[in-house]
């Protein structure tokens, strides 16, 4: 156990340091070679071309140093949590993470535990009724789903709920601390939108995992020993069948990550993925980073938590 | 087994069929296909649509879908806009027609860069084994870990801002770049069966060089598997286009169907619900299309599957 977690954890730091090397050179290295660095955008803001502003502002920025230099101050800063300034308001970059940091962890988590209580009941209803209306009804609404771009369904809501009910998400955004009610009135359509785009391979997947599972022998047993067929379904298959699903549930953060900057951007959301995108559209330097190293980390920890989350569904796994 | 072909596989009595002319071999699998696998017939036939669409969008487009016309803007559908136009008077039906090419260019680009790249990846990592082996997929669990939607929105914001870039190129480059790393592992797994085989054994004791034995004697047995996972993959990096276009990431100048639903004609959305529609729908039928033409090839040309559900 000790052995396997200590190679996750190598290979987790492992991708984080691809991925700081990654956004590191595309920022750092490609970015100022055909366009621009740090300093001459402020400068170009400045309207200046003055070079003694252009060295002061690169000494500034850090940006003076060699190349394997700048990356070590970068991975420094990283380590301290502080992830510079933004280039154009000035504000910490850490600072405004911490604020926008629990709106998108809490609209990816409860994103993904809707999804999770939608599809797994989907996947199963569908199973034990193959073949059956249950069975078709439920198989056609993944397959559709499945293709369906989740922000087309955010926007259809929002379009057809304003044409039809006179409904409209709230404008201002609260805080869970400051204002709970509003929080989750603004909070629970996007969430819940951010559920769906996993659930459709999830039911799929379900409904194929129990089919299997409800051949094995033990479930024959289960069920010749007298017990009640939902016992059987809820005791004996359904903890066998939800191990690939736990895989799933790992492999899709990623898209999660992405869902935050869909649907934040949609929702308006002061959250990190709307930080991304509107610092993308500036050339914000400090918080591209900083927000790619933030979700890449989120992502990677929660692949940890995925796997060790193995063992508790599964006793037989042992690492 | 070494040289077989889809439209072989496809059919069932292939080895009765040899005698009779290709044409007519073809259309007797495509009609075994329809006849098993109706739902996967439908896909086929709106990835034809949407093929036509995009070959022949000025034929078909009854208007230039960047031409403004503010004296039509926001009218519902008629018989000179079918679909109705948008906030600018622009066509809807002919951005539709137009929109099928961005989906197809960026669909099929991306997807036979990543096909390639993971070819080579799944056929060496899974050929050699080993330390390579380890350590290439090491490398595809930290790139499968990474997020990727995430660094293609840095990736596209920045190369934007740079002058003289094609953006479609980009957008091609970033998806293919991106899938590479699932579309191996599969391609990896079946590799490891393969290569286990006595004929590959006795390719091998006849002198073949390890080239020799991956290109011509794995790498047939791994087509199927390859042109399943391609079509699978098309459908969602169709999706995947249509969010990036949807927040703004997409080429500029020509349209889109993610660009179509973006934030910015949003509020006209209200008084002209088409606009929030018909984009959407067709993102939708176009994904669906790949998805389930994919799944039934799958059906048909996956050995581990045939014969079951």
């Amino acid at each position: 156990m000790a052995a396997y977690f200590t190679r996750r954890l190598m290979l987790a730091l492992i991708t984080l340091l691809l991925v700081t090397l990654i956004v590191f050179t595309l920022l750092r290295v490609i970015v100022p070679l055909v366009y621009a660095d740090a300093a001459d955008i402020i400068a170009a803001e400045y309207g200046r071309q003055d070079p003694a502003l252009r060295e002061q502002l690169k000494r500034q920025y850090g940006l003076s140093s060699s190349l394997p230099g700048q990356y070590l101050e970068f991975v420094g800063g990283l380590l301290r949590g502080d992830f510079g300034k933004s280039l154009f308001n000035g504000r910490s970059v850490t600072g405004e993470i911490k604020d926008r940091l629990p709106v998108s962890i809490e609209l990816g988590f409860v994103g993904l535990i809707a999804g999770l209580l939608m599809s797994v009941p989907m996947g199963v209803i569908a199973a034990v009724r193959q073949d059956r209306w249950p069975d078709y009804v439920l198989r056609t609404l993944a397959i559709l789903l499945n293709a369906m771009p989740g922000f087309w369904l955010a926007i259809l809501i929002i379009t057809l709920g304003s044409v039809w009910f006179n409904w409209a998400p709230p404008l201002d955004f609260a805080y869970l601390h400051d204002d709970p009610i509003t929080h989750l009135k603004i909070m629970a359509m996007p969430a819940l939108l951010i559920g769906l785009t996993p659930s459709a391979g999830l039911v799929r997947l379900m409904r194929t995992q129990m089919l299997e599972v409800m051949r094995q022998d033990y479930i024959r047993t289960a069920q010749a020993k007298g017990l009640t067929g939902r016992s059987v379904i809820v005791r004996h298959a359904l903890r066998n069948a939800l191990i690939p699903i736990v895989t799933v549930v790992g492999l899709s953060l990623p898209s999660l990550a992405a869902g935050t900057a869909i649907f934040e951007s949609i929702f308006g959301l002061p959250g990190m993925g709307r930080y991304l995108v509107s610092a993308v559209g500036n050339l914000d330097y400090p918080v591209i980073m900083g927000t790619n190293v933030i979700f890449a980390t989120l992502i990677v920890f929660s692949n940890l938590l995925v796997d060790l989350s193995y063992t508790f569904i599964d006793p037989r796994i042992r690492f | 087994m070494a040289g077989t072909t889809i439209g072989e596989t496809l059919s069932i009595g292939a080895h009765r069929e040899q005698q009779r002319p290709l044409p007519l071999r073809v259309l007797r699998s495509i009609l075994h296909f329809a006849r098993k696998k109706p739902l996967g017939m439908v896909g086929l036939f709106l990835i034809l649509i949407l093929t036509v669409a995009a070959v022949f969008a000025p034929q078909i487009a009854t208007h230039n879908p960047n031409k403004i016309d503010l004296k039509h803007k926001l009218e519902g559908p008629s018989a000179a806009h079918w679909l109705g136009t948008d906030a600018t008077g622009k066509d809807t039906f002919s951005r539709l027609v137009y929109g099928s090419r961005i989906s197809l260019k960026v669909g099929f680009g991306a997807v036979a860069l990543s096909t390639f790249f993971a070819t080579i990846i799944g056929l060496s990592s899974g050929y050699f084994g080993g330390w390579f082996d380890t350590i290439v997929q090491r490398l595809v669990d930290a790139w499968q870990a990474m997020p990727q939607l995430i660094i293609l929105i840095t990736l596209l914001g920045i190369v934007r801002r740079m002058p003289n870039v094609d953006l479609l190129l980009a957008l091609i480059i970033g998806i293919g770049i991106v899938s590479i790393a699932g579309r191996s592992r599969v391609e990896r797994s079946a590799v490891i069966v393969l290569r286990g085989m006595p004929y590959i054994e006795a390719a091998r004791s006849l002198g073949a060089g390890h080239v020799r034995i991956m290109v011509r004697h794995i790498l047939p047995n791994v087509v199927p598997l390859i042109l399943v996972g391609a079509t699978v993959s098309l459908g969602g990096v169709i999706l995947a286009e249509a969010s990036l276009s949807f927040l703004g990431f997409g080429p500029t100048g020509e349209t889109s169907w993610g660009q179509m639903l973006s934030v910015d004609g949003r509020e006209y959305m209200r008084s002209q619900p088409g606009l929030a529609i018909w984009p959407g729908l067709a993102i939708t039928l176009a994904v669906f299309g790949f998805n389930v033409f994919g799944d039934a090839l799958r059906d048909v040309l996956d050995p581990r599957l045939r014969g079951g559900r």
